[in-house]
């Protein structure tokens, strides 16, 4: 009876994780055509391979009407990109909703070589059981996060595993992808995913189980009457701290491997550079920029304006690393500062909305001072002083 | 930058060294043995900068040295737990430190290879403390300078400390100034093992202090700039003194708790708004379970609580003046926060590994201790703040920041340190033989 009960078990869990209806891949090499790419400054489609260069953090954004989310629930796809340590963040709009929703974060290989990416979207849940990547999904959106960086796609897929190997596949490579290092990292640590559950939930899980075990085995032996007093209370708590760290050590495990794949990536992409650049997460070269900007200002250049990326905040790292210098911002100029002590000095960074041309500071196409540039960082960040 | 990390560390070994000869100059009987000051060493020395005497620390060291006979000043009656130690657990024990040495290896890297990056850190902690330093002071009120600029109600501790690293080195490194967060870290790490280690045997002490040094959001607040490991600290040092004052009636562990709360409440404002009242809730709590006389209660009460106001009475007398808050919400009832709550604890973060579900397990599997004052002497205070920590989330405005996630695994992580330890001693009870050895009064 109990063979076939633990039989019957074994068959049905198998069937529930593996044997699911299949169906081809999706969207596969319909680039262009369907889709839409925002901030860009280059973008090409040649030999089923899109090329996309970066104005800012460019974003294909694919549009999937009647996108069944319980088929179709991974993206595959084949990419090379030149930031060391970039990363993508996905998000969509499901069930006829018009706001973006939740998103799926992972940092993409910094070998300069193509990488296959497989991201499980199912594995991204507010509750155990209620899935986010759910319904219909109408539109999808993917980020590359990196200013100026190309980013080079073979294959992009929206698709559903087949059989059981590529579905451990996707399995396995989702539970050891790192967390990309975000702002948000210092508040939070997301757990590994295996299928649609959480690492930390199927950890708790089965420790409460064990300990449901332990309970049964200590009320069986009591019956029994065959222990002696005292004894049992530390062999239950031994075997369940043994149970317990052995489960902490399985979640640290993996914990510590993505820790130290992470220090490695920084380690390269920060420290030991290929091309010089410095490049940290969704501050890309920025740390080097306020090197060059700290440069170039004089010591009468207490205030200047910082004209910052579209679409980030930079203001409070600017201030601490080029303090006592002061930047202010060019929405609000003299915003409690005394006229005569405005800027002077516009430090722009990687920001397409700022230009100089012919003797003219220009923003957002409206020319706001006349001047000359001072230094020139990269296409989008210069260094810009007004002249009387 | 080599000379820089160099000139750093001097500036963490200078205060430790003074913070060693203060816990050896009060323990006059020796309660404490050398790993348990080395441990605390940093934690009470830096106390001692709060009080603006820097560059004092050398001279400290020579002159409290210099009062005591010099053996006293580094032996202290060594106790640990009565077990004997099996080859078995030798091993195991090793793999554990293994495994920690892995732990505080990964943050003392990345404080040498990230740039500053975490919001608070580069708005107000790194921030005020290069506006001191820069200043050579804290500026005169109403200038861009008092108090490090930024928001003014942000307590020093940290920036002051920072500042002073920066002062001893002659420059301003961002990176290398996150040792300050890595010494916390080592700290922490040494203080929870020395004083778990009295209490249970080789390999558990260093079980649950690898349990501790893995702690998910550990790894990130080990080197990226942010205060709350540090008032976490200053919460568990807190309470292991208070509970070796509660085991062995020796007085001098009650200034030192004294001490440590004083640079809790000048870490972050959480120090003086929920954990301070904790401590003194257990204080009172313990005293009452003490058999003195109440001239002898009263007297134990108001010569600790003078030293906490000496030092952290300059701090709140510039909170009164100024009309620095501390702090707070609206209030009102979130009942919507327990569903949020479950989802931080059991399935949805990964931040504190199974810690919520372990201690649930851990703590039902023996009742009893429940009744035993020694581990209510860990356990209460933790309770409490905890309790204090989900009032903010439930009962007041703070709620938004639970839902967005922003400080609700923060808040926690300042407490798990003292869970984790009194889940250290809960099971060091269990496991020995003799119950527990409560460290015997002087007589």
């Amino acid at each position: 009876m109990r063979k076939t009960a633990c039989a019957f078990f074994i068959a049905f869990f198998f069937h529930a994780l593996f044997f699911q209806e299949t169906a081809g891949a999706v969207l596969r090499g319909e680039f262009v055509s369907t889709w839409q790419i925002k901030n860009f400054s280059f973008a090409e489609f040649k030999d089923k391979r899109l090329t996309v260069k970066g104005l800012w953090d460019p974003e294909i954004t694919i549009p999937t009407p009647n996108l069944n989310a319980a088929d179709y629930y991974v993206i595959e796809m084949r990419a090379k990109t030149t930031n060391p340590m970039g990363f993508l963040r996905v998000v969509w709009k499901a069930d006829g909703r018009t706001r973006f929703y939740p998103l799926a974060q992972l940092p993409l290989s910094s070998d300069g070589d193509f990488n296959a990416y497989s991201l499980d979207l199912r594995a991204r849940t507010h509750y155990p059981g209620v899935k986010l990547w759910n319904g219909e999904i109408s539109t999808v959106s993917i980020t590359f996060f990196g200013f100026g960086d190309t980013v080079e796609i073979e294959d992009l897929a929206i698709k559903k595993p087949d059989g059981i190997t590529e579905k451990a596949i996707i399995t396995w490579r989702n539970f050891f992808w790192p967390e990309a290092i975000t702002p948000l990292s210092i508040n939070s640590a997301s757990p590994p995913f295996l299928f649609t559950f959480s690492y930390a939930f199927i950890l708790n899980i089965i420790a409460v189980m064990a300990a449901l075990a332990a309970l049964a085995a200590y009320l069986w032996k009591k019956r029994e009457k065959d222990s002696s007093p005292g004894e049992p209370r530390a062999t239950r708590v031994s075997a369940i701290f043994i149970v317990l760290l052995l489960l902490w050590m399985a979640y640290d495990l993996r914990y510590t491997y993505a820790q130290a794949l992470s220090t490695d990536t920084v380690y390269k992409s920060y420290v030991k550079t290929q091309d010089g650049r410095r490049r940290f997460s969704n501050m890309d070269d920025f740390y080097d920029f306020a090197e060059f900007a700290r440069a170039q200002l004089k010591g009468e250049d207490k205030i200047f304006y910082f004209h910052e990326p579209v679409e980030r905040n930079f203001f409070a790292h600017m201030k601490y690393l080029l303090y006592p210098l002061k930047p202010i911002t060019f929405e609000k100029p003299g915003a409690g500062v005394p006229m005569r002590s405005m800027g002077r000095v516009h430090a722009v960074y990687k920001n397409p909305n700022v230009r100089f041309d012919n003797g003219m500071l220009y923003v957002n196409g409206n020319p706001v001072a006349k001047g000359k540039e001072t230094a020139r960082y990269d296409d989008y960040s210069f260094i810009f002083r007004e002249e009387n | 930058m080599f000379l820089d990390a160099l000139l750093m560390f001097v500036s963490i070994l200078l205060p430790s060294v003074t913070g060693f000869a203060i816990i050896a100059a009060m323990d006059r009987k020796g309660l404490t043995n050398g790993l348990e000051r080395a441990a605390l060493s940093f934690g009470i020395g830096i106390t001692y900068s709060f009080a603006a005497l820097l560059p004092y620390f050398a001279a400290g060291f020579v002159i409290i040295a210099a009062l005591m006979k010099k053996k006293a000043l580094f032996t202290g009656r060594v106790e640990t737990s009565p077990e004997k130690t099996s080859a078995v657990e030798k091993t195991l024990g090793a793999v554990f430190l293994a495994l920690i040495a892995v732990k505080l290896f990964l943050p003392l890297l990345n404080v040498f290879i990230w740039p500053p990056y975490f919001d608070d850190a580069v708005t107000t902690w790194d921030f005020k403390a290069k506006v001191i330093f820069t200043a050579g002071g804290l500026g005169a009120g109403g200038s861009e300078e008092f108090l490090g600029g930024g928001l003014l109600n942000y307590p020093l501790g940290t920036p002051l400390f920072k500042a002073w690293m920066g002062i001893f080195a002659g420059t301003w490194n961002t990176s290398l100034v996150h040792l300050y967060d890595f010494a916390i870290f080592a700290s922490m790490t040494a203080v929870f093992y020395a004083f778990l280690r009295r209490h249970a045997s080789f390999a558990i002490a260093a079980a649950f202090t690898y349990v501790l040094a893995s702690i998910p959001l550990m790894s990130f607040h080990a080197h990226g700039g942010h205060a709350d490991m540090a008032v976490g600290y200053y919460l568990l040092a807190s309470v292991l003194l208070l509970s070796r004052w509660f085991q062995t009636g020796e007085t001098s562990f009650l200034y030192m708790t004294a001490i440590t709360s004083a640079a809790m409440t000048f870490t972050k404002n959480e120090g003086l708004v929920l954990y301070a009242p904790a401590i003194v809730l257990t204080f009172l709590f313990l005293i009452a379970k003490t058999d003195a006389p109440l001239r002898e209660r009263i007297k134990k009460i108001a010569v600790p609580c003078a030293v906490f106001l000496v030092l952290a009475g300059p701090w709140l007398m510039v909170k009164v003046l100024y009309g620095l808050s501390v702090g707070g919400g609206k209030l009102g009832i979130h009942g919507e926060a327990f569903t949020e709550l479950a989802a931080v604890f059991f399935w949805e973060e990964g931040a504190f590994n199974i810690l919520s579900a372990g201690t649930v397990l851990i703590l039902f599997t023996n009742l009893r201790l429940f009744k035993d004052m020694t581990f209510l002497s860990y356990f209460a205070p933790f309770a409490l703040t905890f309790l204090a920590t989900l009032a903010v989330f439930v009962f007041t405005s703070n709620y938004e920041w639970l839902y967005l996630r922003t400080t609700i695994n923060r808040s926690f992580l300042i407490i798990s340190p003292l869970l984790v330890f009194s889940l250290g001693i809960f099971t060091g009870l269990t496991f020995s033989k003799e119950k527990f050895k409560k460290s015997k009064r002087v007589e």
